[in-house]
């Protein structure tokens, strides 16, 4: 029986890839549920398995062993070509390298993922809404090279809020941006999760973490802790670093 | 998402790479644009013929009086009026047509040679028959010509030896007559030896003049000999032939009535149509396969180097319908710039063909226009591939996870055949082992660089080895005809004689002929166990002789013939084996033809499969111990060729004096024409080539911008970035061409022994890449890919390096 107010479910999850002719383990039995309209952070040292375990949530990817269900599909009995629809409707994603592309304008970009996700009718106000709440509504008509590095993760961010998708996954999203920028970018990301979408924010910021609901703490691909910021969560006006 | 957005988009990636679109279109094109030309070229030479033989008017029957007869003029015509049905003659016209011999000597060369005074109404006529001259090649006939002693010069003959407007010739008798202009008429647009041979041009001249004039030269006043009859539309021509030959027998001149299918230079223009059209297109699908494989490897490439994009697509939800819009537009757009430019092509190929079959061919009409038709076949493949080649990458991107095609680094984080270098002792500086490096890394990269290049060079080493192998051809003909003695010269007899008869003892002991030895040439076929027959021409010629012997592959032994290569590859058999040789034999009655079971005693050299010769000892077999109807002279000590054909000549029952070298000059000049085809594709495939390599490259190097922009962030200098790609493009070009030489090769023995060897069964190609060829290829292949890198240096020096490190290409 699918449980509807769970936003994502891993169990068992391992992802095991074979190098030179050994076996490496990004993700090692790994099991967790998140719920609707949580902010969860991901915590861990580089090489912990935060990106992977982040891929799988955005299907990005697939375990190795386990299973994996997002908004009640379970991905790893989805056939290969329904996968694609779930990431069309389920989940955003903002990505480390922004993952822009090239030809298209920063309007562009974030109306061809609104008219992805299938929001076909006013795509182009809803994506000029989208770079107005990353703060780029002047930069709009200009290409990615002719963007810094924060205005492209806050072009990527927009992206991936516009398409309105109810899970949110975001692998670090602040990593690029100047303190005043990150918060308004965690700014954003908390009031995506106030609205009741599920976000999933991977760092190795610590002091990220405390704006969380949760922190899930990874090491070796396994998980450590998982609960509550130490000392309680934190408002981003009191976050520095 | 909205169509106008994916097209706004796609055209972006058009104006970002129309560099590379356009070279990959050019690619297209000129597969697209040979093709059709080159598989035009059945058609052209169809319709050329039908227009040049109406122009001319061909006829349709033709009465011929046994040699050396004729009748009244008009006695021919009037026979006409005893048809049961008359009107089947559309129109008629009498001629006299003689055998002569033509001097046609000029101040630096002796032209003695058999010919025909061909005289034609000139004064209400010809209709039929009658005689073109190019414009610049002097007049045709006119009716004031009548009487005259004014000839039109057969233009090949006239052509082989070059000899121009402002001359005369003679005939038989010593009568001088001016050249007005160098013709043909339909019946010498291809001119034929008397058994219908090719190549006859060396040795035969017609002329054409007036009846008054051909009458006046023959000794025949009034005469004439032969009738050329157009039937009215619609008549049945088997029909009409028995009808006339009924009607015109009683003249008593033993007539013989041809069709124009029993005229060698008519037939022969036709059924040589479908032999070239077969050969013509495997080529011109050769040079179109060698483009596609260039355009499908590099539209291929362009779009997998938007791989990663195709991973963020995936990973936004796109679906792979989605996903493959965009790049396949790209193919759309290679594709339709490739057809349009294919066009162009196309008519620049024409453009460069005409001349060549023009020269080749002269007849008064060519009609070399653009196929449509073949144009739609090749360009449809040409279409239809830059799609395909789009919709590869996109299936392999689909097929893997989209973390997969997303990872920048996910070619380099596998490390290939890399750890091969590890073996290797040389370079020890990690810099400069970074060429050989990125080759091994990368293998599927690197072996579609190397199979890009290798498809323009196997192209290349193709076409260049058919000439190459052409010319090894010759040379080996030329080797078995010229022996040791290129001096020699042959000696044709009216008719059938033999040894000791007083004009070949007289020829024997003339003073310019030091050394002879008698032939006797027949023509027949040669067969194995009821298997299909082919023609050969016999010559029974001393096998022992220091005049000429054959070049032998292997033996002689023992008694028996010696027969080519080919003929024996043909037929299955080594020297000792026995065949079926169908010839003439003289018998108590006349001549007749039987089969004889004959032992092959030797293998000669000759590419040609027709050559047969045996031992004049064995001249039994024929019933004609001694016979003779050729001579082979060398010239004594102090003459030349010239001085043996000046003596010769002149003397009655000589019918012709030609030096060997003439008759393999004449085999190379046409052998020439037809390879100036070759010429033309050369140019063609040179680019081709040339586009191809430099696409792979430039490609390759696109692949690569952000390692070089990462170099350069590491404080390298362009020169030092583009020296790195210029080895890598060495590496490249080597493995490349190594590839396409090899695949050539195959190619070139492909077509030598199995496409032209169907086609032009009669001669046996040799297998030959030359080294200029190798040479070339090298260059093209190994240098041209090589320098490729420099050709973007201006775009290196401008290069935003932070832009390209930071954003996806």
């Amino acid at each position: 029986m699918v449980d509807t107010s769970v936003a994502v479910r891993l169990e068992g999850v391992s992802r095991r890839y074979d190098v030179g002719g050994g076996e490496v383990y990004a993700l090692r039995d790994v099991s967790l549920v998140i719920d609707e309209g949580e902010f969860v952070v991901v915590l861990g040292p580089s090489g912990s398995g935060k990106s992977t375990l982040l891929n799988m949530i955005g299907a990005l990817d697939l375990p190795t062993e386990g299973t994996v269900e997002v908004g009640g599909q379970v991905l790893t009995e989805t056939r290969r070509a329904d996968l694609f629809a779930f990431r069309r409707s389920a989940v955003a994603f903002i990505f480390q390298t922004f993952n822009l592309f090239p030809t298209l304008t920063a309007l562009e970009n974030v109306q061809c993922a609104v008219e992805i996700s299938g929001h076909r009718a006013g795509a182009r106000e809803r994506a000029q809404v989208a770079l107005d709440r990353v703060g780029l509504h002047d930069r709009a008509l200009h290409y990615p090279s002719e963007l810094s590095g924060g205005e492209q993760q806050r072009v990527a961010i927009a992206r991936a809020l516009a398409t309105g998708n109810p899970v949110l996954v975001a692998d670090e999203p602040t990593g690029d941006l100047d303190y005043r920028t990150g918060v308004q970018v965690l700014e954003v990301l908390r009031q995506q999760a106030a609205a009741g979408h599920t976000v999933v924010v991977v760092t190795h910021n610590r002091e990220i973490s405390r704006v969380a609901d949760r922190v899930i703490e990874l090491s070796s691909g396994r998980i450590v802790s998982d609960g509550p910021p130490a000392g309680g969560r934190a408002d981003v006006s009191e976050l520095h670093w | 998402m909205r169509l106008g957005f994916v097209l706004r988009w796609s055209l972006r990636d058009l104006r970002r790479k129309w560099l590379q679109v356009a070279a990959i279109a050019l690619v297209i094109a000129i597969g697209t644009g040979v093709y059709s030309a080159l598989s035009s070229t059945a058609t052209w030479r169809r319709e050329s013929n039908d227009a040049s033989f109406a122009a001319t008017g061909m006829y349709d029957l033709r009465v011929v009086a046994t040699e050396g007869l004729s009748t009244e003029r008009g006695a021919l015509l009037a026979a006409l009026d005893r048809l049961p049905d008359p009107t089947i003659v559309d129109v008629a016209e009498e001629r006299l047509v003689v055998d002569t011999q033509v001097d046609a000597s000029t101040a630096d060369e002796t032209i003695l040679v058999p010919g025909r005074i061909v005289g034609l109404d000139v004064a209400s006529g010809p209709q039929l028959t009658s005689v073109w001259v190019e414009d610049g090649r002097g007049r045709t006939l006119a009716a004031d010509d009548d009487g005259r002693p004014v000839v039109v010069l057969e233009r090949n003959f006239a052509d082989f030896y070059d000899l121009g407007l402002d001359g005369s010739v003679r005939t038989s008798g010593g009568r001088e007559l001016e050249v007005v202009g160098h013709g043909s008429g339909p019946e010498y647009f291809f001119v034929t030896t008397e058994d219908g041979g090719f190549f006859a041009q060396a040795n035969f001249a017609a002329l054409f003049t007036s009846l008054a004039t051909a009458q006046d030269l023959t000794g025949r006043p009034g005469q004439v000999n032969d009738l050329v009859i157009a039937l009215r539309d619609g008549v049945d021509t088997a029909a009409a032939q028995a009808e006339v030959e009924r009607a015109v027998e009683s003249l008593g001149l033993g007539t013989t009535v041809m069709t124009r299918d029993d005229e060698d230079a008519y037939r022969l223009l036709y059924d040589d149509i479908e032999g070239d059209r077969k050969f013509w297109n495997v080529l011109a699908a050769l040079i179109l396969a060698g483009a596609a494989f260039g355009a499908f490897n590099l539209s291929s490439r362009m779009v997998e180097a938007q791989r990663r994009e195709i991973g963020i697509a995936m990973a936004l939800g796109m679906s792979r319908r989605q996903l493959a819009i965009r790049p396949m537009l790209v193919g759309v757009e290679i594709a339709v710039v490739g057809v349009v430019f294919g066009v162009l092509v196309g008519l620049l190929a024409i453009a460069g063909l005409r001349p060549v079959y023009t020269s080749f061919l002269p007849m008064p009409v060519w009609i070399t226009d653009f196929q449509p038709a073949n144009f739609v076949r090749g360009a449809a493949l040409g279409f239809v591939l830059p799609i395909l080649a789009t919709a590869w990458p996109v299936w392999r991107a689909v097929r893997v996870t989209p973390v997969d095609a997303i990872a920048t680094v996910h070619r380099s984080a596998r490390s290939g055949l890399s750890p091969l270098l590890r073996r290797l002792p040389w370079p020890r500086s990690a810099f400069r082992r970074m060429p050989l490096g990125n080759v091994l890394r990368t293998p599927r990269r690197t072996i579609l660089t190397a199979l890009g290049i290798g498809a323009a060079v196997a192209t290349l080493v193709a076409i260049f080895g058919m000439l190459d192998s052409f010319v090894a051809t010759m040379d080996r003909n030329d080797e078995h005809v010229l022996g040791a003695h290129p001096d020699r010269v042959v000696v044709g007899l009216q008719s059938l004689t033999v040894e000791g008869d007083p004009l070949v003892v007289r020829i024997e002991g003339a003073d310019s002929v030091a050394m002879s030895e008698p032939v006797l040439q027949l023509g027949g076929t040669l067969a194995r166990d009821g298997g299909e027959p082919f023609d050969v021409l016999i010559e029974a010629v001393p096998l022992e002789s220091e005049v000429w012997v054959p070049a032998y592959a292997a033996g002689p032994t023992g008694r028996g013939i010696v027969i080519s290569e080919s003929a024996a590859g043909d037929l299955g058999v080594g020297i000792g084996d026995e065949v079926t040789l169908t010839h003439p034999v003289r018998t108590a009655t006349g001549i007749g033809i039987t089969e004889s079971t004959v032992r092959v005693a030797g293998i000669h050299v000759s590419p040609f499969r027709f050559n047969v010769y045996l031992d004049r000892s064995e001249l039994a077999l024929f019933g004609a111990e001694g016979a003779i109807n050729q001579l082979s002279v060398l010239p004594a000590a102090g003459s030349t060729p010239d001085d043996v054909e000046r003596e010769l000549f002149g003397l009655d029952g000589v019918s012709s004096v030609q030096p060997v070298a003439a008759s393999t000059s004449i085999v190379r000049d046409s052998i020439d024409d037809f390879t100036a085809i070759f010429r033309v594709l050369q140019l063609f495939i040179l680019v081709l080539a040339l586009l191809i390599a430099y696409n792979a490259t430039s490609i390759n190097a696109d692949e690569r911008a952000r390692e070089r922009a990462t170099l350069f962030a590491f404080g390298l200098p362009v020169r030092r970035v583009l020296g790195l790609e210029v080895v890598e493009g060495l590496l490249y070009g080597l493995l490349g061409t190594a590839v396409g030489v090899g695949l050539g090769a195959v190619i070139v023995r492909w077509l030598t022994t199995s496409v032209l060897q169907s086609t032009l069964p009669d001669l046996q190609l040799d297998v030959a890449v030359s080294a200029e060829t190798i040479l070339t290829a090298v260059v093209l292949g190994v240098l041209a890919v090589g320098i490729a890198p420099l050709l973007t240096v201006r775009r290196l020096r401008r290069m935003d390096v932070p832009g390209t490190l930071r954003v996806v290409e």
